[in-house]
């Protein structure tokens, strides 16, 4: 993926003006499990909103395997979604009136996916996130740690090319945020998924094999 | 997959779908039993105006209706009969002589009509029976018997057993008198017609207006009067051609004009009443479907289209009215069928409702299926274009200004 040149103003041309992104220029490898850290304010969660497209950018351009799709449409940009990039939010976001299978196996589903297959890969996924006896809970039966960890495979189950996490600890305790991060790391690991933080996490950010540090919305450490 | 979350958004969000589902129950349920009302006081009040003496339809000479007059009877009452007696649609007829006369009293003379009618016949075909209120009704066998309108018998200052004495004009144009004593007295509440109107034995006044086997025209009911163009086209068939046959919309067409102005009003209450029910039903979603703001947000983030928003939320409303709608529907129908069977009574309103030419005090509604049928897919259509609305705008949001949206 690439990025360039990259801006974004909040409220263009009025009192309220703010430039969260000023001129990014950035690109990520597959395989990549980088964090986008910064303090708040930074422009962190808004860079990672606009990679995953679902933020535009006011200019600037972005690339998906070599293709432009900063001026892909609502509708397109949908489709990418379901079909190459999976979402772990902060506030873990599950789909409320289903159950933890259910919201594994929900992209999938929507990519019209075999059952078997489905099926397959809820009970993989549930073996390695320790979540097999959760599988028939609605996510309001469920602590933060055990949502955030359905949250995970809901992202990976599809196999995107790309995962996408704004601040996924952040509700976390110590020993949860260390196991989530434990299990991103063998996802990306074992599955060759490109992972992008966005975190001021001390723990992601040492576990991260790259890291950009945005200030003020602009770009001052990349290593 | 939209299906399935669509049920489960249903099923998990018990008061939101539990008072969707009652304002459209309601709605549904009112509105048959709206229409049913207003259908059954119309039909109720044609079938008065039809019934009270008019009948559902005529057959007579060709002309007859235009100039009327003595140059225009059927001049073979009998070859007629014969063959509206063996038309199997036909439930019940009568021939009528009418000519108009100078009636007298002791005081006063006034113009009327007066009409020879068949009395046992006429209990099938017209009110004037059940229109009695003092003395008694005609027989076969009267003689110089009159029955009168009430309020010509206030003009006359008559009263039954006074004599009339009437004065007119035979077929053959010569003087023709007879007097006549007051047997019954009817009032049908139509003014016009109880204040002009009188009635004697044809068989007798056919002696008097030298008119036997002689009639202005015919009246009968239909065993389907419901199929009135489509009886009344095929009894043409089977009638000479200087004979026409002429339904009850022609005879009363002043009444057919009210009840179009009437049905107008209905039309333009019904529309407001739509309009209302629409935006009720449209705020309504557009408050439930923005405080679901977040929860569409994060589905488009995970990559549903608009238009997978658009059939979720679609669907979610099409599984409510189709529930609303079935159930209302069956409370609607089970109502006006009911009020059919048992209409409503408003007693001590009979008298008033007279005045309009209705003689019952009896409300009953119109079950027909067709039209529950109808309503009730209007109904379901409203529910379903009160959500276009509200979706295309929850659909103009980004995924991310809906996930934000407070």
């Amino acid at each position: 993926m690439k990025l360039s040149h990259i801006c974004k103003t909040f409220y263009p041309d009025s009192p309220k003006e703010i430039k969260a992104l000023k001129d990014i220029n950035l690109s990520f490898e597959k395989g990549e499990f980088t964090t986008l850290s910064g303090e708040s304010g930074s422009g962190k969660t808004t860079l990672l909103n606009i990679i995953g497209g679902l933020d535009a950018a006011t200019s600037g351009k972005i690339f998906f395997e070599g293709e432009e799709i900063s001026a892909y449409s609502e509708e397109k940009m949908a489709k990418l979604r379901l079909n190459h990039i999976g979402f772990i939010f902060q506030a873990y976001n599950l789909i409320q009136v289903l159950t933890v299978r259910e919201n594994i196996g929900f992209i999938m589903r929507l990519l019209k996916f075999d059952e078997v297959a489905i099926n397959a890969r809820i009970l993989e996924l549930a073996s390695i996130l320790q979540i097999e006896d959760i599988l028939d809970k609605l996510p309001s039966e469920l602590s933060g740690g055990q949502q955030q960890r359905v949250a995970v495979a809901r992202a990976v189950a599809s196999r995107p090319k790309l995962i996408l996490a704004d601040e996924p600890t952040a509700n976390l305790d110590s020993k949860n945020s260390e196991r989530l991060m434990q299990m991103l790391r063998t996802l990306n690991e074992k599955e060759q998924v490109t992972v992008i933080f966005a975190s001021h996490d001390r723990y992601v950010l040492e576990q991260s094999k790259r890291v950009i540090v945005l200030s003020d919305g602009a770009v001052v450490e990349d290593h | 997959m939209l299906l399935s979350l669509a049920f489960r958004n249903i099923v998990k969000s018990k008061a939101r779908s539990i008072i969707t589902l009652l304002l459209s129950t309601v709605t549904t349920a009112f509105f048959i039993v709206y229409v049913a009302f207003t259908d059954g006081s119309h039909f109720g009040f044609i079938k008065s105006s039809v019934e009270i003496y008019t009948g559902y339809a005529h057959v007579n000479l060709n002309g007859y209706r235009d100039e009327g007059g003595y140059d225009n009877l059927i001049e073979d009452a009998g070859s007629i009969d014969a063959i509206l007696k063996n038309d199997v649609s036909i439930k019940s007829y009568s021939q009528r002589f009418e000519t108009y006369a100078l009636l007298s009293g002791d005081e006063k003379a006034v113009g009327g009509l007066v009409a020879g009618i068949v009395p046992s016949r006429e209990k099938s075909l017209s009110k004037l029976h059940e229109s009695r209120i003092k003395g008694e009704y005609l027989e076969d066998n009267d003689t110089n018997q009159i029955y009168i309108g009430s309020e010509l018998a206030k003009r006359l200052k008559v009263n039954v057993g006074d004599q009339i004495a009437m004065v007119g004009s035979s077929i053959d144009y010569s003087f023709a008198a007879e007097l006549f004593k007051v047997k019954g007295i009817f009032k049908t509440g139509l003014f016009e017609f109880d204040s002009q109107s009188a009635f004697v034995n044809k068989s007798y006044l056919d002696t008097v207006m030298l008119s036997e086997n002689i009639a202005s025209y015919f009246t009968l009911y239909f065993h389907d009067n419901n199929a009135i163009d489509k009886m009344t086209a095929h009894l043409q068939t089977s009638l000479p051609s200087e004979v026409e046959v002429v339904n009850w919309r022609i005879l009363l067409s002043a009444l057919v004009q009210a009840m179009l102005v009437d049905s107008i009003f209905n039309y333009i209450s019904i529309s407001i009443f739509f309009l209302v029910i629409f935006f009720v039903i449209m705020i309504f979603s557009y408050v439930n479907i923005y405080t679901r703001a977040r929860e569409i947000g994060l589905l488009r983030a995970l990559g549903l289209t608009s238009k997978d928003i658009f059939g979720m939320l679609f669907i979610e409303i099409v599984l409510l009215a189709t529930a609303s709608v079935v159930v209302g529907t069956l409370i609607g129908a089970s109502v006006a069928y009911y009020y059919e069977l048992h209409p409503i009574v408003i007693s001590g309103i009979a008298e008033t409702y007279k005045e309009y030419g209705v003689i019952s005090d009896e409300i009953p509604m119109n079950f027909d299926l067709f039209t529950i049928t109808w309503n009730a897919l209007t109904i379901f259509i409203l529910n379903l274009a009160a959500i276009l609305y509200p979706i295309s705008k929850i659909n103009k949001l980004t995924a991310m200004e809906a996930m934000r949206y407070v």
